[in-house]
């Protein structure tokens, strides 16, 4: 499938998903022309296909193609998501690519954007974060983006890395793959972003007394395991145990209230031997949870809603449209996941809509907070 | 229906209730102002979908501000937004709140735009809370277009007054860091200035001592501590008075410190200080009182500089001056001495010469004529201790002279005298009046260290210095004179002083005699030494350079004759005594003197001999003439009218460098006073040599 890229650079039909994603293949679908300048290769690469990188990165270089881009469980083509392969975006940029290091801990250095960033933005011009997912501070990563440069642009973006829970080199530019890093893009593109999960409260409020970054270690002033069983066994009628309790938190995440908008979905994904759980993303301490529960009309009802909340533009000015789904959505919607991707892709036609199957969700929440989601579906249509 | 609006208010209650637990427990996280403003702000901004939250507070409530006027801004984020960070108080921001807890302003609001103090803020929505008249907390939407609800604001305001005295927490902590860095930094500055002070201190070449109102030494520098003696741990705490102001200065001391600690006013002493094996050293001491900061006194300061070494070479000076003062009036007495001898010895000689030779009376003006000899070596002494003497060297043997000086030393004394010289002995080259006055004094000291009677031993021999002797001499050949005695000897504490000048130990002595001795054979490039054990005796040792020289043989000693001459001679001197002697010698020689009584007058005469055409053969010049024109200048007054002109200078100063190198002063002929009638007509012979006399 080919896309057209109406940016204001020339542009040129890219082919934007490739199933065997080697630098021959990418470099034959970007052509003999390579990429404009003052461009950039955006690799969003599943999971499977992550051995071909160290290649990727050495052929492309050879070829002096300015690329970055995030290993993520799957990639997104139109109403299809897939396991291996790639989805390229040829983006115009304002400036390289910034990558952010260290952010296992909470001493790494923003780079001072404002004096990088040569050519002036355009009001509300796009920065595309992709972050690794299992790195303890992006909350905090967050907060100092927003700080530096507040809603002078729209955020889009997604946590890459593994479904396996295990924090690997997910994040690769011309200089390599990297863990605990971040990749900021700086677009001239505009974007206009729906956020939606459809996630619904079942039970709460719970009180998360005692946190640590996204380890929740107690609940109600009670074993944080303890209070979630309580909360949720009854419903699923399903006992939990540290064995399944990722197939049951799945359908059962927690929601920190935000107002005048949906919960912020926090995803406990695993529990430890404390009987501490791990979430994907921080959880403040003393904040007030819902336990929510979801269903496939919800969810998918959601998904139509974010789409529809970033139509409002004319379509004729739309350059290309990006998706970050949370993987747990497809997880958990499981076949009927493509349902999701074709509501999503109905609303935006003709415009295809392609992106990633991420762990946690960027984006900026309305005019507002830069927040980092879980179990949502981000979608974004960029305008030239 | 009412069930589930009862329900929903319930449920938005409940969420309230946890919103503000939340934030009640993110407020006050830290000390740390930036921190608590994030930790509570950044939750309040997450939780209420806010773009911008900042922290205003008056200046005057912020520690290390300077200008308590206007307010600052403390905290905002992001930083994005900041364009403002200092404001007056008359800002729309703090008047809107002056009598209000709180506010919100939108849009439409008219207030709205004023109260913007931030980048890029068009449309949205403000809540502003007074943060306990200290500041404001300013939040801001820009999603909503309606004013903060009353009610919401309520809520917000429970937290923020709690938020308030956290912020107050954190600058009282903030405070007491910078007190507490203050302090460190004054500690530090205060110990570098103590350790500067304190290696001043001890590095000063000057006494630094502290003493307390007790009188304890509180404080030695390392200077006083090594010139007195003593180690650090020696003096501290002890009595300072008692342990090192002698005690005739006790007292005046004590009074001297009551007095600064009564009238607070600092003073100065000289005063001696002892050292830790009794020996003294002079201070001058410049002494404080030092008080605490309550006025009450609290210890003394002292700074002394040690003066011991200057005091005394300041008595040295002194003396030296007294010496020197003396040595003019040695030499003014000399002279005039001469002068006075001239006329005795010249009358003497003339009567012996106009007297029949069996006279009785011719022994008589012999016995006369030897008494103003030896009177005029007492004035050689006299001029030699004044002026030390350029000595008039001749080569000779000491044994030439050595008999006579010492049986006129002896004479009339109970002591003899053994003399020991060896056959071979080597020549000197020495003045022999001053050698000749050396051995006198030390004969007459060895008499007088034996009142008893005894012998006195004169040896004299050959040394060279450097193989036995060892004695602060060049090397070279020498002869050595001892005079020993077996008297009463000389202290072992006196030995360094005899030839101090007027050191002395006799009741009647001028203390000047070892010091003209000392000094006349340091002229020689000789060395007098004294060893002495008490009760058995003292030995005196001259040594004097060999000379190289022969010495004229001596064959039949001429006697001194006239030679009758016939001429003019002039004779120039204001003495009046010797003019007459000096003209009544000329004319028995057979010449015709002519008497000038000063320079002035001789010139005078000169001039019209010289017109007449008969001029002087010879001018015999005093030089001498205090009041008038001086020899040196008549002399050459006198060549100037005739360069021919034969002038011979005469002076009581025997030591004149004129008298000892007459030609280089352009005199042909010199005569020192007091002198014979033979001497005169050796001179003149030399000078004028010629015209025989004839009968």
């Amino acid at each position: 499938m080919y896309l057209t890229c109406a940016a204001r650079v020339k542009f040129r039909r890219i082919k934007m998903y490739l199933a065997d994603p080697n630098a021959d293949s990418i470099i034959k679908a970007i052509g003999p022309e390579g990429i404009p300048s003052e461009s950039l290769l955006l690799i969003l690469l599943a999971e499977k296909s992550r051995a071909e990188i160290p290649g990727l990165i050495r052929e492309l270089n050879k070829n002096q193609i300015n690329f970055c881009g995030g290993i993520f469980p799957g990639v997104i083509h139109g109403d299809k998501h897939y396991d291996e392969g790639a989805v390229l975006v040829v983006l115009p940029a304002l400036e390289n690519p910034f990558l952010i290091r260290g952010l296992d801990t909470h001493k790494f250095v923003l780079p001072d954007f404002g004096r990088k960033i040569k050519r002036s933005p355009r009001r509300k011009s796009t920065a595309i974060i992709l972050v690794d997912a299992w790195t303890p501070c992006i909350s905090l990563f967050l907060s100092e983006i927003y700080n530096q440069l507040g809603d002078s642009f729209r955020y889009f973006g997604g946590g890459a890395g593994s479904l396996k829970f295990k924090s690997k080199p997910c994040i690769f530019t011309t200089d390599g793959q990297f863990r605990n890093a971040a990749l900021v893009i700086f677009t001239t593109l505009k974007s206009t972003l729906g956020v939606r999960h459809g996630w619904e409260r079942l039970t709460g409020p719970i009180v998360a007394n005692d946190t640590r970054n996204h380890i929740i270690s107690e609940l109600n002033w009670a074993r944080a395991l303890d209070v979630y069983r309580d909360s949720v066994e009854s419903h699923s009628g399903k006992k939990i145990t540290a064995k399944n309790f990722p197939q049951v938190s799945m359908e059962y995440p927690f929601g920190i209230y935000k107002e005048g908008n949906e919960d912020v979905v926090r995803d406990p994904i695993a529990v430890n031997k404390k009987g501490e759980l791990i979430c994907v993303g921080e959880v403040p301490e003393n904040t007030a949870l819902y336990v929510l529960h979801g269903e496939k009309e919800t969810l998918l009802e959601a998904a139509g809603q974010a789409a529809r909340d970033c139509m409002k533009r004319k379509r004729k000015e739309i350059t290309c449209c990006l998706v970050a789904d949370c993987v747990s959505r497809s997880l958990f919607l499981g076949d009927e996941f493509h349902e999701e991707l074709e509501i999503v892709r109905n609303v935006l036609q003709p415009c295809i809509p392609h992106g990633i199957l991420s762990i946690g969700e960027i984006a900026s929440h309305g005019e507002a907070y830069l927040e980092f989601f879980n179990k949502t579906i981000v979608v974004g249509v960029f305008h030239g | 229906m009412s069930s589930m609006v009862d329900n929903n208010d319930f449920k938005k209650t409940i969420g309230d209730i946890l919103l503000l637990y939340e934030l009640s427990l993110a407020i006050g996280r830290s000390l740390d102002l930036k921190a608590n403003c994030a930790g509570f702000l950044k939750a309040v901004m997450a939780r209420k979908n806010l773009a911008f939250a900042a922290v205003w507070i008056k200046n005057k409530y912020l520690p290390g501000v300077e200008s308590e006027k206007g307010a600052s801004l403390v905290y905002a984020h992001p930083d994005y937004r900041i364009r403002e960070t200092t404001l007056s108080l008359n800002h729309p921001l703090f008047r809107s709140l002056r009598s209000k807890n709180f506010i919100s302003l939108s849009s439409s609001d008219i207030g709205y735009k004023k109260v913007i103090t931030e980048k890029r803020i068009r449309t949205g929505t403000f809540a502003l809370f007074s943060l306990d008249n200290i500041g404001v907390l300013k939040l801001f939407s820009s999603t909503r277009q309606e004013r903060f609800g009353k009610k919401e604001l309520s809520q917000l305001a429970r937290v923020i007054s709690q938020f308030t005295v956290s912020l107050k927490g954190c600058f009282a902590y903030q405070k007491s860091r910078w007190e507490i860095a203050d302090r460190h930094r004054a500690e530090e500055k205060l110990r570098q200035e103590r350790d500067f002070s304190r290696s001043l201190l001890q590095a000063s070449p000057t006494f630094f001592v502290a003493i307390s109102a007790e009188g304890q030494t509180l404080m030695m520098n390392e200077m006083m501590l090594k010139t007195l003696g003593y180690t650090r741990g020696e003096v501290l705490g002890t009595n300072y008075l008692k342990t090192f102001v002698t005690k005739p200065d006790r007292e005046r001391i004590a009074l001297v410190f009551k007095r600064m600690a009564k009238l607070h006013k600092p003073s100065t002493d000289d005063n001696p200080v002892l050292t830790k094996d009794g020996r003294e050293r002079l201070l001058e001491w410049h002494n404080m009182p030092m008080f605490k900061k309550n006025g009450e006194f609290d210890f003394f300061f002292g700074i002394g500089i040690d003066i011991t070494e200057r005091r005394r070479m300041e008595e040295e000076l002194i003396k030296a001056g007294k010496l020197e003062s003396l040595g003019i009036m040695a030499g003014g007495i000399a002279h005039d001495f001469n002068n006075i001898l001239t006329g005795i010895l010249g009358n003497i000689s003339l009567a012996r010469m106009e007297m029949d030779p069996k006279e009785i009376v011719i022994d008589r003006l012999r016995e006369a004529e030897k008494a103003t000899l030896r009177a005029k070596n007492l004035t050689q002494q006299l001029l030699t201790f004044s002026r030390g003497g350029t000595p008039v060297k001749k080569n000779t043997l000491i044994t030439e002279f050595l008999p006579e000086v010492i049986d006129f030393a002896l004479s009339g004394s109970n002591v003899t005298c053994k003399l020991v010289i060896p056959n071979n002995l080597w020549l000197v080259a020495a003045d022999i009046g001053q050698i000749s006055q050396v051995i006198d004094n030390l004969i007459i000291n060895a008499i007088q260290a034996m009142p008893e009677g005894g012998t006195i031993t004169v040896e004299a021999v050959n040394v060279t210095a450097g193989d036995s002797v060892h004695i602060p001499l060049k090397k070279g050949k020498y002869v050595k004179l001892s005079v020993s005695d077996h008297g009463i000897g000389i202290k072992e504490e006196h030995l360094t002083k005899v030839f101090d000048p007027f050191f002395t130990t006799k009741q009647k002595g001028s203390g000047l005699g070892l010091t003209s001795a000392y000094s006349i054979l340091k002229n020689h490039d000789g060395v007098i030494t004294v060893d002495s054990q008490l009760y058995q005796g003292t030995t005196f040792s001259v040594y004097l350079p060999a000379s190289p020289g022969v010495i004229r043989k001596k064959g039949k000693v001429k006697k001194r004759e006239f030679i009758p001459r016939t001429g003019k001679i002039l004779i120039i001197d204001d003495e009046e005594v010797v003019r007459d002697v000096a003209g009544r010698f000329v004319k028995h020689i057979g010449y015709q003197p002519e008497l000038a009584g000063g320079g002035k007058e001789g010139i005078a005469l000169y001039e019209t001999a010289l017109k007449k055409g008969c001029p002087y053969d010879a001018v015999i010049l005093d030089l001498t003439m205090p009041g008038g024109m001086g020899g040196k200048e008549a002399a050459k007054q006198i060549h100037a009218r005739d360069r021919g002109a034969k002038i011979v200078a005469s002076s009581g100063y025997s030591n004149d460098p004129i008298m000892s190198n007459f030609k280089k002063f352009g005199f042909d002929g010199a005569l020192a006073k007091p002198y014979q009638i033979t001497e005169l007509s050796e001179v003149l012979e030399k000078v004028i040599g010629g015209k025989k006399f004839t009968k």
